[in-house]
């Protein structure tokens, strides 16, 4: 924690002041409308974050990530058909089918080397697509499912609590990232011989990393149910590709940058708005613009600026 | 009881056959030569040894353990390490992190209880192959003689019993070669680490080997002490050609 602090000051405290801002927001104005975007904002934030811990860290490109937030999501609404699931107790249940699909479909996955576990993972993201749709009568095809208790009868509680869930999965995911596990998931992302090499159990690891990357795209599959008190086809599946372009916008392999993107991009596109018929123009532009002059990243890049700026003025380095 | 113990060893590759039938063991302590012209079949040997490819028959035997079928990891976590001709270090992680890595493993989460006795563990090391000054740069900068150092230091922190050391010389200078070597026998002499080399840099090797295996079209054609390998009609009509002699001195 203090060489954090030490090394990172300047990052902290304007991460510290954006906490205290996003706290803060539904007590000085009652901008509901700016409300609703943060929540969905801070939803996206944890996808990405989730998606950073498998994929950035070990370089494993996940395609199909939406295939581990249906599981949440649709998990809830399936059982809510019958019985109404409390968010107390479908979040963690959520978290655990997602965790045990995770390792369902890590294991035989994770073994493949280049880009065939991207398109394994494509290809389970679609087979689940397809079958959401041919089985309808449970899934709600097109229509989806209504009838998912909300997460709170206001949306300033409702708010609260996604912020809530953001901050602390967002925070753990960060810790891990910096932990030992995080360590010999880069190691891995950099030669996984050579890891092997070193006694590194890659494929555990690999799968350990994805059981916890699911686990929390899961939780947030239902938290959004529970949110929209409704889960839907195009609101699950479209959901891959999206959360690929936020992460790589924001930068990869140290959680936050992901999420900050994830956040930043998501608030952006309720900006765009104002341009009608342009903003999908104007979105893909700037996403073009900052792959091709920042392909590491905009948070990656940020956070490397304030800490070299600290470095010359105290080290002069 | 040999240390390592590689009985009839063989692979094929289609028509090629890459290793054939080979036998060799190595006594604990030793610092054990293999030698060959490129193609050989020496790289192959570490893969099969350290179970990076399966042998289609044959043995290997760490103390007495068997190891074939084992998975590389496992058989890394058992004290039987090796490094790759071309350097893997772990790119965008600095050499400390880099080095960290191999502690990390089952075998070394044994060993060392706590991060306060890695980093004891890591500097020991560091201190060993000269690494101690660069333990906080990005390995990303640093000069190849460096990243030879790191790969020899990477193996060395899991405390095996056994180094297979693949071309550690190969692309340095002359110059570069010293403090490489350095770093080799002073892991043999004061770890008592055993180690196996492959090299091409016949001075520096023969001088810091014991024993040597010559391997031609992956069958093992010679065995003996540097001064006996030289002299091996086999091995100079394969490798070393007239001049064989001098590498080894009167």
């Amino acid at each position: 924690m203090r060489a954090l602090w030490k090394k990172n000051g300047i990052t902290v405290l304007l991460l510290l002041a954006g906490v205290v801002f996003l706290l803060l927001f539904p007590v000085l104005g009652d901008d509901l409308y700016l409300l609703t975007v943060f929540s969905i904002a801070l939803m996206y934030s944890v996808y990405a974050a989730s998606w950073d811990l498998l994929s950035g860290y070990t370089g494993k490109e996940n395609f199909g990530h939406a295939a581990l937030v249906a599981i949440g999501a649709y998990s809830l609404g399936i059982i809510s058909q019958s019985t109404p699931l409390q968010p107390i107790l479908s979040i963690p249940l959520a978290g655990i089918l997602s965790i045990v699909w995770g390792i369902l479909i890590g294991i035989p996955t994770l073994r493949l080397k280049g880009p065939y576990f991207a398109l394994a993972t494509l290809a389970v993201a679609s087979i689940m697509e397809k079958l959401t749709l041919s089985f309808s009568e449970v899934t709600g095809g097109e229509e989806g499912l209504y009838g998912i208790p909300f997460l709170a009868q206001d949306f300033v509680p409702s708010y609260y609590f996604v912020l809530l869930f953001a901050i602390l999965s967002i925070g753990f995911l960060f810790f891990l990232g910096r932990s030992n596990f995080g360590l010999t998931l880069k190691s891995i992302r950099s030669d996984e011989d050579a890891a092997r090499a070193v006694g590194i159990s890659t494929t555990r690891y690999k799968v350990t990393a994805f059981a916890i990357s699911a686990g929390f795209a899961g939780m947030t599959g239902a938290i959004s149910g529970h949110y929209y008190g409704f889960v839907g086809f195009d609101m699950v599946f479209p959901l891959s590709l999206n959360i690929i372009i936020l992460s790589v916008v924001g930068g990869l392999g140290g959680i936050l940058p992901a999420a900050l993107g994830a956040f930043f991009l998501t608030y952006l596109t309720e900006l765009l708005r104002e341009f009608g018929e342009f903003n999908q123009l104007i979105y893909t532009g700037i996403l073009m613009v900052v792959v091709l002059v920042l392909p590491h990243g905009v948070f990656n890049l940020l956070g490397d600026f304030l800490r070299r700026g600290r470095k010359h003025g105290v080290t002069g380095r | 009881m040999a240390l390592l113990a590689v009985e009839n060893l063989h692979k094929q590759f289609g028509g090629l056959t890459a290793c054939d039938h080979v036998s060799f063991s190595v006594e604990r302590g030793e610092r054990f030569g293999i030698l060959g012209p490129n193609g050989a079949g020496k790289t192959t040997l570490f893969n099969l040894i350290t179970g990076f490819i399966r042998p289609d028959s044959g043995s290997v035997q760490l103390q007495g353990k068997p190891l074939t079928g084992m998975k590389p990891e496992h058989i890394s976590s058992l004290g039987l390490v090796r490094t790759f001709q071309i350097v893997k270090p772990f790119k965008g992680l600095s050499v400390f992190e880099n080095l960290k890595v191999p502690t990390l493993s089952p075998r070394m989460r044994k060993r060392l209880k706590g991060e306060r006795e890695r980093e004891k563990w890591i500097e020991t090391i560091a201190d060993l192959s000269d690494l101690k000054a660069i333990l906080q740069e990005k390995v990303d900068e640093l000069p190849h003689g460096y990243l030879k150092k790191l790969e020899v230091a990477k193996a060395l922190c899991i405390q095996p019993e056994i180094v297979l050391l693949d071309e550690p010389f190969a692309g340095l200078t002359s110059s570069e070669i010293q403090p490489i070597s350095t770093v080799i026998q002073r892991a043999n002499e004061k770890n008592g680490t055993t180690i196996v080399l492959i090299e091409h840099r016949l001075k520096e090797f023969m001088q810091l080997v014991h024993r040597i295996i010559a391997i031609d079209y992956g069958q093992k054609i010679a065995e003996g002490t540097p001064g006996e390998i030289v002299k091996n009609p086999l091995v100079v009509e394969s490798y070393l050609g007239k001049g064989g002699a001098d590498l080894v001195g009167p």
